[in-house]
């Protein structure tokens, strides 16, 4: 979800969504490296995300990833769903005895 | 020019490894760039981005796995290797595929052998509610049953839902005016309702043509029909000449069909069925010339108990007479 969420701002490289992850997460949130490039090869195969090779700020030819079509209604959908499941812990959390 | 899938899906698998390795490489690259602007010298930031990133392999061997058709590629890449060293070296292969030969064959030779032998079901309803009935002689051992006897346990034998008999029968069928011996079985005629077998031709004996003095018919046996008759249809209806007497055939027997497995003694393959009372008139109680079958729908306890309540009362009404028991009821 974060993935997806990093690539629908803008399209990103692998090493921009890890940086992006952490700068939109107020550097809470850090993918594990390793884990990234598989979770990105497996998002392309669902059709999440395109790839296309592209030019990097320094230069450098690099992967960029973009949100399809598909992957946008995937987040809105897992976004609607996290949403409901945080908002009902955090009733359940607040409730008071009296409540009860 | 037409190219081979194979050779585009290897060509397929070099882009995707050549595109993986620079993609992992410029993450590094931009890794240790931004490692060595925050103070650490080239060699510790290369250390550092590496650490970061974990084992190389098995992040290159997770990103093959999300491929379509990597499972199958692998198998090919396999089965290649698999054959280039059995090339090289044939004898360890040669001597796996013998040993795996033998193996097999000697598996599936025990399989079909148990099977028929044991597994196999015989070819009737519910054979599990089939039993033998056995008359016990005084010296304990199992013998046939005597007509009156097999009548009498017809009538009475109580929490059977049958009881039938047959006796082995050779028989001179005079064809196309030449005489030949051949085997059958005279049977009550509620034998083959009571195996659950019915007739592949034609229809199964009434009650009224198992009586003394009726007109003989017969039902023939499949391999008989074929092997004598050719499958001919028009056989039923036909009359035979079976010990000068005539007989219609009103039946055909399925191929399946087997004796049930009581006795040594009745004939393995035979040619043909035939009502037992128009021909057997015996009435003497130590004529032990009929095998006998039950069919219940309770316990064979049951049929037991009812079968020695039997045995006291004609103990009782003939005193010379032989007593009467079960044996193993199994088939």
């Amino acid at each position: 979800m974060l993935i997806l969420k990093a690539v629908s701002l803008a399209p990103l490289h692998g090493y921009g969504i890890l940086l992006r992850i952490q700068q939109i997460s107020g550097d809470v949130l850090s993918v594990p490296q390793g884990s990234l490039y598989p979770a990105l090869y497996r998002l392309v195969a669902q059709g999440f995300i395109n790839a296309h090779w592209g030019q990097s700020e320094n230069n450098r030819r690099a992967r960029y990833y973009s949100l399809t079509r598909r992957g946008s209604a995937h987040l809105r959908k897992e976004t609607a769903a996290w949403n409901e499941m945080t908002a009902a812990i955090a009733a359940a959390l607040a409730t008071r005895p009296e409540e009860v | 020019m037409q190219r081979s899938p194979w050779k585009w899906l290897m060509e397929r698998r070099t882009e995707f490894e050549s595109d993986m390795a620079d993609e992992i490489s410029f993450h590094l690259e931009q890794r240790i760039a931004d490692l060595v602007e925050s103070g650490l010298t080239t060699r510790e930031a290369e250390r550092k981005a590496r650490i970061e990133f974990g084992n190389l392999d098995a992040v290159r061997d997770d990103c093959r796995a999300t491929r379509p058709f990597e499972a199958i590629a692998l198998a090919m890449r396999d089965a290649r290797f698999s054959i280039r060293r059995a090339c090289r070296n044939p004898l360890p292969t040669v001597f796996a595929a013998a040993t795996l030969a033998i193996g097999i064959s000697a598996v599936s030779l025990t399989t079909s052998l148990v099977y028929t032998t044991l597994w196999k079901p015989l070819p009737f309803a519910r054979p599990d509610r089939i039993g033998l009935l056995w008359a016990v002689n005084p010296e304990g051992n199992t013998t046939w049953l005597s007509p009156p006897e097999f009548d009498e346990l017809q009538k009475q034998l109580p929490g059977v839902s049958a009881v039938e008999a047959i006796t082995d029968l050779r028989a001179q069928l005079v064809l196309d005016g030449r005489g030949r011996e051949i085997q059958g079985i005279a049977v009550s005629h509620g034998f083959l309702a009571l195996l659950g077998v019915r007739p592949e031709l034609g229809r199964d004996f009434v009650a009224e043509e198992d009586a003394i003095g009726s007109a003989p018919t017969v039902i023939l046996s499949h391999p008989y029909w074929v092997a004598q008759f050719n499958r001919d249809l028009s056989i039923i209806g036909r009359t035979l000449m079976i010990n000068e007497r005539g007989h219609t055939v009103i039946g055909v027997l399925p191929q399946s069909f087997v004796l049930p497995p009581a006795s040594s003694v009745m004939p393995d393959n035979i040619d043909f069925l035939t009502p037992m009372q128009p021909g057997i008139s015996v009435r003497d109680r130590n004529a032990r010339m009929l095998q006998a079958f039950v069919r219940t729908e309770g316990t064979f306890v049951e049929v037991a108990i009812g079968l020695n309540n039997y045995g006291q009362r004609v103990q009782r009404e003939f005193p010379t007479a032989t007593r009467m028991g079960h044996g193993d009821f199994a088939l």
